[in-house]
């Protein structure tokens, strides 16, 4: 269960960025010039347990710091989130691996950084390799690897992680159609483990085929929620 | 508000993780590896031996004078690679910033543990040359530990300050090396302590480095390194800026996330 309360999101966006000691001397007595972006705007809404719930809106219109707030990677302006059950902390695949590390270090490294204890990964560093079909590229390092190799395996490591709750930016945009295919299957899976999924794309088939429910967001708002293939229908009418 | 609740364990082997592996890629594509961490201290010891005990003479008359010099260079490193490691930690480890939810002193301890590690080493060696050389040790080096454990606090302290400011104020890097070329004289590291006049030594012993690589001294192989009962003062900044350090990296680590 997920409960967004009434969120809003102001970024203050210097219009000169003063990084450096000598920006910030000269300009002492100017008063720095922020922008200030609503990026939401008192978006409210729950997701109930169960539920795969994509979110969709036109580039910049506040769906990845929806996701980071409720990940908790971003602060609110206010407004709050409330979360039963365990979330996942992550919203993209592979963060946290290094080109450097051998596929078997970064499996390891990833799984760490997802939540995962040393002892379960080692559980399932078997079928996490074999789910990625990299049985012969185990002890390769990262930057050998071709970015669909990449891929496989970060998405691998993130199918292991022990959430009940999944947020999800854009993981379908990078991998081929069978990647793809495979992404829905474990999605599947979730869906009927009662596990509740939260979704950011641009892929309006995939939410209609696979989502529960949609919500539209548009310059920060709740455009629309609902049924998925309304949404999309008003979404796509809305924008053109 | 949000629940992110993992164990304390989960935490220290995401710290032990980060922190080996970093390790590891500091010396990974290079032919010595670890060596390299050896090297440039020794390599600042022999040309400091050089100059201050055969020409110059400065430390030529104290027996052991050496072993003075090196653990002196050896926590010196330490303690400059430590701050301007962690210092940018937060900033290179940008993409865990974010794009996961962890928190973030994770990244800064692993950075210093990193350096950790490199120290331990190095103290190895040290030990080493010692007992090669045959230089007397005695029971004060029972403290050593203690002297290592405030060493790490007080770098630690001082990273966590610096880190969190550095994601603001890029500058920082190049002020934080100007002032640690400062720091560098007016810690005894080169120089024996008894050749600057004793009224000033309150004030050298304000600084807790110049305590900490005194003591260590001490306990190790040079007994007549100057020590201090005023450097129960070093012990209290050394908390004070680790507390300081919780206390700023706390209150600023929330919004890392939106300054990288």
């Amino acid at each position: 269960m997920i409960r967004v309360n009434n969120i809003t999101k102001i970024f203050k966006i210097p219009q000169e960025n003063r990084y450096t000691l000598k920006e910030n001397l000269v300009n002492f007595f100017r008063p720095v010039r922020y922008e200030l972006i609503k990026a939401l705007d008192g978006v409210n809404f729950q997701v109930g347990q169960g539920e795969f719930l994509g979110i969709i809106g036109p580039n910049g219109c506040g769906k990845s710091t929806l996701l980071k707030i409720m990940a908790g990677i971003l602060l609110p302006t206010s407004g709050q989130v409330s979360i039963d059950g365990k979330i996942s902390p992550f919203l993209e695949l592979g963060v946290g691996f290094n080109v450097d590390l051998t596929a078997r270090e970064n499996i390891y490294q990833n799984g760490i950084i997802l939540g995962l204890s040393k002892a379960e990964i080692r559980k399932r560093f078997d079928s996490i390799v074999q789910f990625a079909g990299l049985e012969k590229f185990v002890d390769m390092r990262l930057k050998n690897f071709s970015s669909g190799m990449h891929v496989r395996l970060a998405f691998s490591v993130a199918i292991q992680v022990d959430a009940n709750i999944l947020l999800m930016d854009e993981v379908l945009a990078v991998g081929d159609a069978h990647f793809q295919q495979k992404c829905f299957q474990v999605f599947d899976e979730y869906k009927k483990s009662g596990k509740t999924i939260v979704l950011v794309t641009h892929d309006m088939g995939a939410v209609q085929n696979y989502c529960t429910r949609a919500i539209y967001l548009r310059h920060g708002q709740l455009a629309k929620d609902g049924q998925p293939s309304a949404v999309v229908e008003f979404y796509l009418k809305d924008v053109v | 508000m949000l629940k992110h609740k993992q164990s304390l364990r989960h935490y220290w082997e995401l710290m032990r993780e980060l922190a080996v592996n970093d390790f590891k890629l500091k010396y990974n594509s290079s032919a010595l590896g670890y060596v390299w961490s050896l090297l440039r201290p020794l390599a600042l010891f022999l040309v400091l031996y050089l100059v201050f005990s055969v020409f110059l003479r400065i430390g030529g008359g104290q027996t052991n004078y050496q072993f003075y010099l090196l653990l002196g260079i050896i926590c010196w490193t330490f303690f400059a690679d430590t701050t301007l490691v962690a210092m940018q930690s937060i900033v290179n480890k940008g993409g865990l910033v974010k794009k996961v939810y962890v928190p973030k002193m994770i990244i800064v301890v692993a950075a210093s543990l990193t350096s950790l590690m490199t120290f331990f080493l190095n103290l190895a060696v040290f030990f080493i040359f010692v007992f090669i050389f045959r230089a007397p040790l005695n029971w004060h080096l029972i403290f050593f530990p203690l002297y290592i454990l405030e060493l790490y606090i007080f770098s630690l302290g001082l990273s966590l300050i610096l880190s969190a400011l550095y994601v603001s104020l890029r500058d920082l890097s190049h002020i934080w090396e100007i002032i640690l070329q400062v720091l560098f004289y007016v810690t005894p590291i080169i120089y024996p302590l008894n050749i600057i006049p004793e009224k000033y030594h309150q004030i050298i012993f304000l600084n807790p480095l110049a305590q900490i690589i005194q003591s260590m001294r001490f306990a190790s192989v040079n007994q007549w390194a100057t020590t201090s009962s005023f450097s129960v003062y070093a012990f209290l900044i050394t908390g004070l800026v680790f507390v300081l350090g919780v206390y700023i990296f706390r209150r600023r680590s929330p919004y890392f996330s939106e300054k990288i």
